[in-house]
């Protein structure tokens, strides 16, 4: 386990978020707190609907929550304005779901680069990035294919290689082998778990698959709407 | 968000691959591919479909824009070169020849002007051993038969286009038809007789007037192309003119033909012109003489130009709904894009960014559909003459199949009927309005695509994964 050392790079505190529905108010995350040190992994676990990928998308900015403090790298979420969100997306936050939603028009290498072109870097530099990332993930020879043409093993590698184009400080991996048959699952548990040597990033991962979450360096389990640590 | 990422998201979205999967691939990742990427996207159908119902609509609208400036043009000309001039002066009644050589001289010498000339002209009847026909009657100058822009519509049929001797006229050739007569044959014209009255009474309708008979021989038939002009003209020299075409039954004018009568300084001309004989007649000249050639046949070139106003109307209308179809396909492919569009949301991008890739698309839509409209309209009005004679001889041909087993005569079909119409559409392409109408219809694809914009704009990315 590693040591949490100097400033956090993820403090939640007393996080609420319900659900309203017509008929009831769904009370899915009730005071949850988090403090997790940056370069560190960190497995949530829980049962389906128990609000594992909700946490997530509040942790990358993608759900509004009702009340509680939310800070990731150096940005305060219950303060931050809707505007700055999709900055703090692609500077803060690399997705990894369950399905890769790589686009399907695109190559391996282009849907790795898009999100670094579309921040403004240069063409160039983004492809560039985009191959070297590629070939830490053991895809250098499928760059030019198409995710039809893609096992789902490699589809998901080129979605985590994606999730890390901007050198995010945080990777959110939501069910990330839930997709995939035993042998690519563990292919993509070693890249995971491999991930804060490769880039330094933070994962934070929501699974049913407890060899996947036992192999992190801090272990959740959210129940009830709460987070307690196992 | 650059420019350049929305654009080229929006192209290989729209377009697709450049690469084929290879069939063993294809047939393994066939079982891993989930549901939603398997489907065959219907809305790449309909965008094809909105490409080319924008290019279906542009073709009728450039072909509607390129043979009316045609037939207007084609019109519009001939009437100038050989009826109105591109500007006319009135004259007063008994001006000497003298005078009117001076006025003519006077004319010429300024900048703008090519050619001026002197006529007479008035209404009579021609008479020919077989029928009669209402005749318009000109005298004028022979250099008006040998100058250019006559001579560029006032094509000679038979004989000579000069009238030269005093007993010489030439007709026009929908007349000859009318009075059946041909080259040689004799005419006897019917004109008033102002100096010998019937009555005391003279008026408007040539009541009063005493009948004078001249008679003439053909010596030449001619075709300005245009049934309206060939029907009435009989020209006559000057000399017999001066005789015949006496006022109060007939007029006299300067025929002036400028350098451009399409120039905006035709009407400065006009003013050097009137200034100028201004300071030539002091005594009885007036600016209100002169006139321009969009002056004298106002009525026919407005009747003109509405026409042409409301077929572009119509068929922008057809582009209007194309573009409507366009936003509509565009709003299938945001559907059908939605999950593309939420992945690209959580990796940071703006709703301006999201905007823009389906305003790119929408433009990249409108400029391939407005590339192919364009050049099958300008390819069919290029042709459109060659496509007219097809269609023509097809139809007779069917049409004579059917007479023959109906047995009753066939009748060739004639589309555009010379007898109304140019015998031949002139193709005349005014490429700026064809840039307009381009800009114009990609301004359209454009505005037709905001709403399917703003609609990705508003996709959830949470929605959508919840979905899965």
């Amino acid at each position: 386990m590693n040591e949490q050392v100097g400033m956090p790079i993820i403090v939640c505190k007393d996080l609420v978020k319900n659900f309203e529905s017509q008929a009831e108010t769904l009370h899915v995350l009730k005071s949850v707190d988090l403090e997790l040190a940056p370069g560190c992994s960190c497995s949530i676990m829980g049962s389906s609907g128990s609000g594992k990928s909700t946490l997530l998308s509040i942790l990358g900015g993608l759900e509004h929550f009702d009340s509680g403090e939310v800070t990731v790298g150096n940005y305060a979420l219950h303060k931050l304005a809707e505007k700055a969100l999709p900055q703090f997306r692609s500077k803060v936050v690399g997705f990894v779901f369950q399905f890769h939603y790589l686009l399907k028009d695109f190559t391996a290498i282009e849907n790795v680069a898009l999100p670094a072109y579309m921040m403004g870097v240069p063409r160039k530099e983004a492809w560039a990035k985009a191959e070297n990332l590629l070939e830490k993930v053991g895809m250098s020879d499928r760059m030019d294919h198409f995710p039809s043409e893609l096992s789902g093993g490699e589809r998901q590698r080129t979605a985590i290689a994606r999730a890390l184009i901007n050198d995010p400080s945080v990777v959110l991996a939501d069910e990330p082998t839930g997709n995939l048959d035993t042998a690519n699952a563990m292919a993509v548990e070693e890249l995971i778990y491999g991930l804060p040597s490769l880039s330094g990033a933070t994962i934070v991962l929501a699974t049913h698959d407890s060899a996947l979450a036992e192999a992190a360096d801090r272990r959740f389990m959210l129940f009830n709407g709460k987070l307690s640590a196992t | 968000m650059k420019f350049g990422s929305s654009f080229f998201i929006a192209a290989r979205t729209l377009l697709g691959r450049h690469t084929k999967p290879k069939a063993d691939i294809l047939k393994r990742a066939s079982s891993a591919i989930p549901r939603r990427e398997k489907a065959l996207s219907s809305s790449s159908g309909g965008m094809a479909g909105a490409i080319l119902g924008i290019g279906i609509s542009l073709v009728p609208l450039v072909l509607v824009l390129i043979v009316s400036d045609g037939m207007i043009q084609g019109i519009t000309r001939r009437y100038m070169e050989t009826k109105t001039y591109h500007i006319q002066v009135a004259l007063p009644d008994g001006l000497s020849d003298t005078e009117s050589q001076k006025g003519i001289k006077a004319i010429q010498s300024l900048p703008g002007v090519k050619a001026a000339f002197l006529e007479r002209n008035g209404t009579g009847v021609a008479v020919s051993a077989s029928s009669s026909n209402a005749v318009m009657l000109r005298a004028i100058d022979p250099s008006f038969f040998s100058n250019p822009g006559t001579k560029e519509f006032l094509s000679v049929v038979a004989g000579n286009s000069i009238p030269a001797g005093n007993r010489d006229i030439v007709i026009g050739s929908s007349l000859a038809t009318a009075l059946k007569v041909k080259l040689g044959d004799s005419l006897t014209l019917i004109t008033p007789n102002p100096e010998k009255m019937a009555s005391d009474t003279v008026s408007a309708d040539f009541s009063g007037y005493s009948p004078r008979l001249s008679f003439f021989k053909v010596v030449g038939i001619v075709s300005a192309g245009y049934r309206d002009l060939d029907a009435l003209w009989a020209f006559i020299n000057p000399e017999m003119g001066t005789r015949l075409l006496t006022y109060p039954s007939s007029a006299a004018f300067f025929g002036v033909k400028v350098t451009n009568p399409y120039a905006n300084n035709l009407g400065a001309v006009k003013e050097s012109i009137i200034g100028q004989l201004s300071s030539l007649y002091p005594d009885w000249f007036d600016p209100y003489l002169a006139r321009t050639w969009p002056e004298i046949e106002r009525s026919l070139y407005k009747s003109f130009g509405t026409t042409k106003s409301m077929l572009l109307f119509i068929m922008g209308i057809a582009l209007i709904i194309a573009a409507v179809n366009l936003g509509s396909a565009l709003s299938t492919f945001v559907a059908e894009h939605s999950m593309e569009i939420a992945v690209l949301r959580s990796v940071g991008a703006t709703d301006a960014a999201l905007k823009l890739i389906f305003v790119g698309a929408g433009l990249i839509t409108g400029s391939i559909g407005t590339f192919l409209g364009l050049s099958l309209g300008l390819f069919i009005s290029w042709n459109v003459n060659y496509l007219i004679t097809g269609i023509e001889w097809l139809v007779t041909i069917f049409n004579t199949a059917i007479a023959f087993a109906g047995g009753y005569p066939s009748v060739p079909l004639k589309l555009l009927d010379p007898a109304y119409y140019l015998e031949k559409i002139p193709i005349s392409i005014d490429f700026a309005q064809i840039a307009l109408i381009a800009a114009l219809s990609i301004a359209l694809s454009a505005v037709a695509s905001l709403i399917p914009a703003s609609k990705a704009s508003r996709i959830s990315v949470q929605e959508l994964i919840r979905k899965i």
